[in-house]
């Protein structure tokens, strides 16, 4: 009896375990909800959007025409402006003393559309699109080929999987993610985390007050990096064999090489110069009082 | 800090013998544990006495001095005794003119001096040019992101009524990180003000907070 009542106990927790990712899931807008509003619009065009709350899945297609599927609440009201094919203005208005709307949608956009899309605590994920993208508190994924990307956050999470030749993140004490392959990123936090897992940037600004960075892939040749946290530790994990020139210097941390067997260029007890391999790429370090790790997989 | 070998100038100053008594102990306690930084030590003492030998069978140049002075005034269109006698003579002839030069060298010499006293360069100012700009150029961005950052948040006073309680609340805690790591650096400045490395962070900050005042205008 003991034995079944456990079965059961089991049974019941794998049920409610599956249900709950589905009921997720079951958040986002498909292919199959219904049509919200469809209009012809040229590629390249501007589309400017305010989704405050819910859900949002962005495609680009190879059509020239913009269409929304989904469910938006009774809080809410979607308004649609424009009246040619050059632009439009996607907006979910909260109706009079109601909640945030909380919309779920899929909207499709010509490729190579410009969006500018504001969210509140949306979740939002993108592909192969471009423009600038902004949230209070959401997140947003990003993948796919995009011209530039702007993302910016005030305590939201953000992941870019992106290939793009120009990126820019901030947030506040969200997740920062790069991944993909961009090739100028200027990535920051605040309190917020910072991790690079990309080995396709060859110029790269990350910044953080008190979060901590890490950076872990390869470093591409001649690639010029800056890294600098107040308080933050940042930690490169970097190939046995990279070629790279690395400047290390931290007012009141500490430093620990994991390239002891390098000679290194020049060395104290605030700052160290290493030279990796050819040499190659240039890496500044700088920290007030976060810890610098350097170490090689 | 982990150190498995010797930099370049501990290298150095052993093989030459310029680092002073404790530095000397540190170094050699090292070598005699470190198979490849003693054999570097004396390599670089082979190329040291190669180069002194080297050096001893050549004359010095006080030596070649004096046939290289002569050479050079052999060479000489106008010798200085000559153009002497015709500046003097000219100055007979106008000796006004002798006395406003003599008076406006003196001038330029009292101006260039009153300057000196003025500008007392720092020692890695003096060492390094490029590092001066470079400090320079840390200063200026920290001044442009700190008045950037000022007429932000005075701009932020209208913005913050049409905030989101949570916005308002993120932004209020992002500036306080933001300020209390500005006001540690500007306290490690103030005890070391020619370190670059902390003008840098200081720099960085200021931007951070700039872009922080950016976006939490776009909140609302």
């Amino acid at each position: 009896m003991r034995v079944s009542v456990r079965v059961f106990a089991l049974l019941c927790a794998c049920v409610v375990g599956a249900l709950v990712p589905s009921r997720a899931h079951a958040q986002h807008a498909g292919a199959t909800d219904p049509v919200l509003r469809a209009r012809a619009l040229r590629a390249g065009s501007p589309l400017k959007m305010f989704i405050p709350s819910g859900t949002v899945r962005i495609v680009a297609w190879d059509r020239d025409s913009i269409v929304v599927r989904g469910r938006v609440p009774s809080s809410g009201t979607l308004m649609f402006g424009g009246r040619d094919t050059s632009g439009y203005k996607l907006v979910i208005e909260q109706r009079d003393g109601g909640e945030l709307p909380e919309s779920h949608l899929l909207i499709y956009v010509p490729r190579r559309s410009q969006l500018s899309l504001k969210t509140a605590d949306a979740i939002v994920d993108a592909t192969d699109v471009s423009g600038w993208f902004y949230t209070v508190s959401g997140r947003y994924h990003i993948d796919g080929a995009a011209s530039s990307l702007d993302v910016e956050a005030m305590s939201g999470d953000i992941d870019l999987e992106a290939t793009t030749p120009f990126a820019r993140a901030k947030t506040g004490k969200g997740h920062l993610v790069v991944r993909g392959t961009p090739q100028d990123v200027d990535a920051s936090t605040i309190g917020g985390t910072l991790d690079i897992a990309t080995s396709s940037i060859m110029h790269g600004r990350f910044t953080s007050v008190t979060g901590d960075i890490h950076y872990a892939a390869a470093i591409a040749p001649h690639a010029l990096f800056e890294l600098s946290t107040h308080s933050g530790t940042i930690d490169l994990l970097l190939p046995h064999d990279v070629s790279a020139r690395l400047e290390l210097s931290t007012v009141d941390g500490e430093i620990d090489n994991g390239f002891a067997s390098v000679r290194p260029a020049a060395a104290g007890v605030h700052n160290l110069r290493l030279s990796l391999g050819a040499a190659s790429a240039d890496i500044t370090v700088r920290t007030f009082k976060g810890k610098v790790i350097v170490r090689s997989r | 800090m982990t150190q498995a070998h010797l930099t370049e100038e501990r290298l150095q100053g052993a093989a030459d013998g310029s680092l002073d008594a404790e530095q000397m102990r540190a170094v050699y306690g090292h070598l005699s544990e470190c198979e490849s930084c003693a054999a570097e030590v004396a390599r670089l003492r082979t190329v040291m006495t190669r180069a002194r030998e080297a050096n001893t069978g050549a004359p010095s140049l006080d030596d070649l001095w004096p046939a290289i002075r002569s050479r050079i005034e052999e060479s000489k269109v106008v010798a200085p005794k000559a153009f002497a006698g015709r500046a003097s003579g000219a100055s007979a002839r106008r000796p006004w003119l002798a006395i406003g030069s003599t008076a406006v060298a003196a001038a330029l010499l009292i101006a260039a001096f009153t300057q000196m006293q003025r500008w007392t360069p720092h020692a890695s100012e003096a060492v390094s040019p490029s590092r001066d700009v470079a400090f320079a150029s840390a200063v200026d961005s920290t001044r442009f992101y700190e008045d950037e950052s000022r007429r932000l948040l005075n701009d932020l006073e209208m913005q913050k009524a049409m905030m989101g309680p949570s916005a308002s609340a993120s932004l209020s805690g992002d500036l306080a990180i933001i300020d209390r790591s500005i006001a540690e650096q500007k306290d490690a400045l103030a005890r070391d003000p020619h370190n670059i490395a902390l003008q840098r962070l200081l720099a960085a900050a200021y931007r951070e907070k700039v872009d922080l005042l950016r976006r939490a205008n776009n909140a609302g």
